[in-house]
């Protein structure tokens, strides 16, 4: 089957919820997925994932806007026409029939020739690595091959688009990083266009072409794992992916192409313009652990504080320090270096000057 | 150390438990009569009998726990509690049903002062019961329904057979009722005892029985308010239907129909046998039955010296009634309701 | 012979309980299941096969060999079936209806409301309303269509009026059946290019097929056991065994003719009880789920279709209600049908008359509440916590009085408590104990169901948390379980409230109770007053039932269970 692209327009999705009364789930989404591409949802619990693929998959219909599979508008296609493999957080096996007719269900639906059911069937438990289980009854099979079956049962239709909602998360750590790889590696052979959710950054980062970071029903920003960790365009994605440092600052000045903010005791130049920054303003400054930079002795530009704990992790060694009342994380990936470093040592630190960052939007 | 303490008060609780019912064993078997109460069954409905216990108190100062229950249940009862009789006198009901209980060894005779004044056919020869009224059955039909179908009211036992009727009649169930074993004996009567057309004639009559009713009184409103058409009943509820204001016709079939003699009787065994022979006394006397028009029971008193209220007296005036002999009667109830029950009933 | 005794010693007395307060309460506990379960019901196989001192099977061949009592078998199971399969459709109806078509809250909770009626109704409540509506005067087929000619005797009558009756336990089972199927499951299908149709046939239809099966057998048993509707409805031509072996007993005096007639209805209900224990109860399927997936908007109905669904239960609903409004308004008018007139004066015989009969039967619901509670607690207990030897004989003994049709189980009781040595007939222990082992069962499956939530952890951590037995006992064993014990306790009184196919036969002169009145105004056609007697019962179990929410509300907690879920059952 030909790879067909997704495109969300203008989604907007309100729920009544019982308790906390009208919940606008999903708030004015745009997303356009290429085809034979992987796309992550990744946000915090609550944020709209889940209602956002359920209205891809036709389950729940917006309020507002338009989806399109390819060339076609399916806004108001019911779920049974929109030839879609879904996988749920919870399998949903039909718990009455077998492995075989969990997984022969949507062909039998089509109305294929016996022979070929059999055949394609066959075919799709022998790449999710199920030959045999076929007469086994789904509360027979442990938690990971239930998940191989669900997604065998979504691929075996050729559906145009794959839509997996956090298949992963009832697994243990370990097969998870095995499976999320496996589907991959289908996805990827198969060309099927798919939206993976998670709440997950590091399976998100690990499996997909481009993330859109969502949170309270609002997509915040869409790319790859390198550019929305390098380049995060708010506090909210800089703090969703990896970790980042928070510090008061005030401007001293600023100009077209630079400001000047004195964090602390010292004064820092960023390259980048704001729209009415005004000198004496106070705003906060961002910067990630591994740009911060321990000294032994504080020099003339550095900010000095006390180290106040410090986890040694093999690669990489943490510390957190105290600067000026305020709890700054670092991350170090010289261990002959960090070992030199105490706890309760009064330690001088070094800010990456050109990676910090200012933003404009907080994201939430 | 947790499972000594909950064992424990589980156990108290199944001692608390086992200790309330024994308390209440002992003290239910004790049986708490006060010095001037007594127990009856009554067969009458409760509309009459308690009007007369009120009165019974009233002039004795002996009160009467009763409970009503169809002849049939109150023959049963008796007999099965024959050995620990819970009441001392059963009260009213066809005297079939006194017959039958003679037979169980139920009773224990007594001839109260007015014995000797009363009719033949109000005595048991051996005083195990005597009358205290005379109930004939009559036909009861609703007189909207005659006039809809065009019918007169029913003057002989084969109008009833008019297909007019067809799933229009109620009447008891003998297997509760005495009014329905009175009317079954009648019908034989009629055929001049001879079962084979007697039973004939009832088994035709059943195509028109829309229902056969637990009590004798049962079909009663039913015809009143026209769910059916007609039934046979004994008098006192035929009128008190009418009295009721419900548009109902009375009549009498011309080859004859039977009355049976409301009786009541003393339990051998009673716990209370000289209050209850107190109740017979009063109630076989004119003492109660003067008290029959005052309460509109439309009975015909079986007391000689009392007088039968004039509009009663004008109903019956010129009907072919007969009475049942009662010993017949006993000494065939069963054999003919289990008869009754295997070729009518179905 | 030290083989044998090691062998004994093994199997029987290191299985009983070292506690000696646990080893009595045991034996305690089996004295009364002997004495008022196997006791009273040995009693009826006696009289069945046993015909002077022999054994033999002519007393059923006799009773069998009438015409009448045949066709009562016949007909008690052909009724029997038709009630199982017309309760479970129009349960299964409301319930598909209540759980998957999105209902708003105000609809659902009218329709929770209306089905609990019936299963708090004294008997003959439906009856006394079809002869109001459908006799030959009847509201509905004479005054509103003009028809005359409707015989509202037969098995049309008793099959409506049971369906009504008893469809409420097909839609308690069944909606528990269908809201635990994981609507993903059926989105799923959905998704997999299944119709609307196909899905219902394929999916949600096979994982209910335990659940109906279940309900059915749950209304074939209640039917099979209803004394109260056939005895008014069914009319001569329509005999079924309670009935039959109720006019045995009291109009033929036919002890022993009575008690075939009930073996005669054991044998299809014990059949019912070892089927719905045994093989039913194990085929639930077991929904896989991790963690809940987002609340679903259900699809399996379009709006419409869940309109007009919707549509049919209210008037489902509305009928029952009107029912009950025409109850009410039986017992305040002078004579319903004829003079429409409005009165209190049935109210003022049964405060009158009646007055006995309600002291009288509140008194033993209140008494048999309060034992049934005991009961149901320690044999609850017993049966699920510890481990001893009869264990499960005992729960299932336990469970026998409640399962069978109370015809049975009255008899057993009036033949075998009328002779020395035990000569309670008459008394109100015997309507007592009677209640007592009978509706305490729901306060045993109560106490089991909640100590099956108590995880025991929950103890364990009130212990690690430092606190010593009796306190944890009290803090966290007792509020946990006393919420959803009290909503046991008042199903026993309301149950005591409303039965009458046991006690019918053990009311005495002393004791009476106001449903065995209701029948007997009905016999004797005070319908006004039956129905102002009908009334005050409802009313007072509803003041209960109103009790216990108001209760439960104060205690909610995972012991909590919700009262209608045991209604049902
Ligand atoms: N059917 C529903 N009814 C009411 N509220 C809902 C429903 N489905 C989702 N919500 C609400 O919408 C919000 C987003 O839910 P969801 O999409 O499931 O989040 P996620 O999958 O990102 O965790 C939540 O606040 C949730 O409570
Ligand atoms: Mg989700």
């Amino acid at each position: 089957m030909e790879a067909i692209g997704i495109h969300l327009n203008n989604i907007h999705k309100t729920f009544l919820h019982r308790v906390k009364g009208e919940v606008k789930a999903v708030n004015n989404v745009n997303l356009n997925i290429e085809h034979a591409k992987l796309v992550t949802l990744l946000g915090p619990s609550g944020c709209g994932k889940t209602t956002t693929l359920r209205m891809v998959a036709g389950f729940e219909q917006p309020d507002k806007g338009t989806i399109f599979l390819g060339e076609e508008n399916v806004t108001n296609l019911l779920a049974n026409k929109r030839n879609i493999g879904f996988v749920f957080q919870n399998y949903a096996l039909f718990p009455h029939l077998s492995i075989y007719e969990n997984v022969a269900y949507g062909l039998k639906v089509q109305g294929i020739s016996p022979q070929e059911e059999k055949k394609r069937v066959n075919e799709i438990l022998a790449m999710v690595g199920l030959t045999g289980y076929e007469a086994q009854f789904p509360h027979q099979i442990s938690g990971g091959e239930q998940q191989r079956v669900a997604l065998a049962r979504a691929i075996v239709i050729r559906p145009k688009v794959l839509l997996l909602d956090e298949p992963l998360s009832n697994l243990d750590a370990k097969l998870r990083v095995h499976t999320r790889s496996e589907i991959r590696r289908l996805q990827q052979s198969l060309n099927m266009t798919s939206i993976y959710v998670t709440h997950d950054q590091e399976e998100a980062m690990a499996i997909s072409d481009r993330i859109a970071i969502m949170n309270k029903g609002k997509i915040i920003q869409v790319g790859s794992a390198e550019e929305l960790y390098f380049q995060p365009n708010s506090e909210f994605v800089a703090k969703f992916i990896g970790r980042i440092n928070s510090l008061p600052a005030e401007v001293q000045e600023a100009d077209d192409s630079f400001i000047l903010v004195k964090i602390f005791s010292h004064t820092y130049k960023i390259s980048t313009t704001l729209d009415g920054i005004k000198p004496q303003q106070k705003m906060n400054v961002f910067i990630r652990p591994e740009f911060v930079q321990l000294s032994k002795q504080a020099e003339e530009n550095e900010l000095k504080g006390i180290i106040t704990e410090k986890v040694f992790l093999g690669e990489k060694v943490e510390f957190t320090v105290d600067v000026y009342g305020h709890t700054l994380n670092i991350t170090s990936y010289n261990a002959v270096e960090s070992a030199k470093y105490l706890l309760n040592q009064e330690v001088g630190v070094c800010l990456a000057e050109k990676e910090l960052k200012i933003f404009t939007e907080k994201g939430d | 150390m947790l499972n000594v303490k909950k064992s424990s008060v589980l156990f108290l609780m199944t001692l608390i438990f086992s200790l309330v019912l024994v308390w209440f064993v002992g003290e239910m078997n004790i049986p708490g009569q006060a010095a001037e109460e007594l127990n009856a069954y009554s067969i009458w409905p409760e509309n009459w009998a308690r009007p007369m216990f009120e009165e019974f108190e009233k002039a004795t100062g002996i009160h009467v726990n009763f409970i009503r229950f169809s002849s049939g249940e109150a023959l049963a009862r008796i007999i099965a509690e024959k050995n620990n009789p819970q009441v001392d006198v059963l009260f009213g009901g066809p005297v079939e049903t006194h017959s039958a209980g003679i037979k169980e060894g139920v009773f224990e005779p007594y001839k109260p002062p007015t014995y000797d004044v009363l009719e033949g056919r109000f005595k048991d020869a051996n005083g195990y019961w005597v009358g205290i009224a005379d109930d004939p059955l009559v036909f009861m039909s609703n007189a909207g329904f005659l006039k809809e179908k065009n019918l007169n009211p029913p003057s002989s036992w084969y109008d009833l057979l008019d297909p007019a009727y067809k799933d229009m009649i109620q009447m008891a169930d003998a297997r509760t009722s005495g009014t329905a074993v009175t009317r079954i004996f009648t019908i034989l009567q009629v055929f001049d005892r001879d079962e084979d057309k007697a039973f004939e004639y009832m088994k035709k009559l059943r195509a028109n029985v829309q229902a056969y009713t637990k009590s004798g009184g049962g079909g009663t409103i039913p015809v009143g308010l026209g769910q059916a058409g007609a039934g046979i009943f004994f008098i006192v509820d035929a009128l008190k239907t009418q009295q009721e204001g419900y548009d109902v016709v009375v009549s009498f079939p011309k080859e004859g129909i039977g009355t049976s003699t409301e009786a009541i009787a003393l339990l051998k065994g009673a716990k209370n046998p000289e209050l209850g022979k107190k109740l017979i006394d009063w109630a076989s006397s004119p003492a109660m039955q003067n008290f029959f028009a005052k309460y509109k029971i439309n009975f015909i008193p079986a007391h000689p010296d009392v007088e039968i209220e004039p509009s009663l007296a004008e109903v019956v005036k010129n009907a072919n009634i007969f009475p049942i002999d009662s010993v017949w009667a006993g000494e065939n109830r069963k054999r003919i309701v289990d008869e009754w029950v295997e070729k009518v009933l179905p | 012979m030290p083989a044998f005794f090691n062998v004994f010693k093994k199997k029987v007395l290191t299985k009983l309980p070292k506690d000696p307060a646990i080893l009595l309460s045991i034996i305690v506990i089996w004295f009364f299941l002997l004495l008022f379960i196997l006791f009273p019901l040995s009693k009826i196989f006696i009289l069945t096969f046993e015909k002077s001192g022999h054994f033999t099977f002519s007393n059923i061949l006799e009773i069998l060999g009438k015409r009448n009592h045949l066709q009562a078998f016949w007909n008690s199971l052909l009724l029997a079936t038709l009630v199982g399969l017309s309760g479970t459709i129009l349960g299964f109806f409301f319930a598909f209806t209540s759980v998957r078509a999105n209902l708003s809250k105000g609809w659902s909770k009218f329709l929770d409301g209306t089905i609990i009626l019936p299963l708090i109704s004294p008997p003959f409540t439906t009856a006394i309303a079809m002869i109001f509506s459908f006799g030959r005067r009847g509201l509905i087929t004479y005054n509103l269509l003009g028809i005359n000619t409707f015989n509202v005797y037969g098995l049309h009558s008793v099959l409506f009026a049971e369906t009504i009756t008893f469809f409420p336990i097909a839609y308690l089972t069944l909606k528990g059946v269908l809201a635990g199927i994981d609507p993903t499951v059926e989105d799923m299908a959905f998704s997999l290019g299944s119709s609307r149709g196909r899905v219902f046939r394929t999916i949600t239809l096979p994982l209910a097929i335990p659940g109906l099966a279940n309900s059915f057998l749950l209304l074939f048993a209640a039917s099979l056991a209803d004394f109260a509707t056939p005895l008014i409805l069914a009319g001569s031509r329509f005999p079924v065994l309670p009935t039959e072996a109720f006019l045995q007993i009291t109009g033929l005096f036919d002890i022993r003719g009575g008690a075939v007639l009930s073996f005669i209805l054991l044998v299809p209900a014990f059949s019912v009880f070892v089927l719905q224990r045994y093989w039913v109860s194990r085929k639930y399927y077991v929904t896989i789920t991790g963690k809940a997936g987002a609340q679903t908007q259900i699809k399996s109905v379009t709006s419409r279709t869940g309109k007009i669904f919707l549509t049919v239960c209210i008037l489902v609903s509305v009928s029952i209600l009107y029912f009950y409004i025409l109850l009410f308004y039986a017992s305040i008018v002078k004579a319903f049908g004829a003079n429409y007139q409005i009165t209190l004066k049935h109210y003022t015989v049964v405060f009158t008359e009646g007055l006995k009969a309600i002291k009288d039967t509140l008194f033993i619901a209140t008494i048999g509440m309060l034992l049934g509670g005991v009961y149901g607690v320690v044999v609850g207990y017993l049966v699920s916590k510890k481990t001893f030897i009869s264990r499960s004989a005992m729960e299932i003994i336990s469970m026998i009085n409640y399962s069978l049709p109370g015809t049975i189980v009255g008899i057993a009781y009036l033949i075998a408590f009328n002779n020395p040595p035990i000569m309670i007939t008459g008394t109100a222990i015997i309507i007592i104990a009677c209640y007592v082992f009978r509706y305490g069962a729901t306060g045993i499956r109560t106490t089991v169901a909640i100590l099956q939530q108590i995880d025991p952890s929950i103890e364990e951590a009130s212990f690690s948390l430092g606190a010593n037995a009796t306190t944890t006992f009290k803090r966290i064993t007792i509020p946990l379980i006393l919420p959803g014990l009290f909503s046991g306790l008042g199903i026993v009184f309301i149950r005591s409230m409303t039965a009458i196919s046991a006690t019918i036969f053990l009311v005495s002169i002393n004791w009476t109770l106001i449903t065995v009145r209701i029948l007997d105004k009905m016999t004797e056609l005070e319908l006004g007053v039956a129905a102002a007697f009908s009334t005050l019962v409802v009313v007072i179990v509803f003041i209960v039932i109103i009790f216990i929410n108001l209760f439960l509300r104060l205690f909610r907690g995972p012991g909590a269970i919700d009262m209608s879920n045991i209604l049902g059952g």
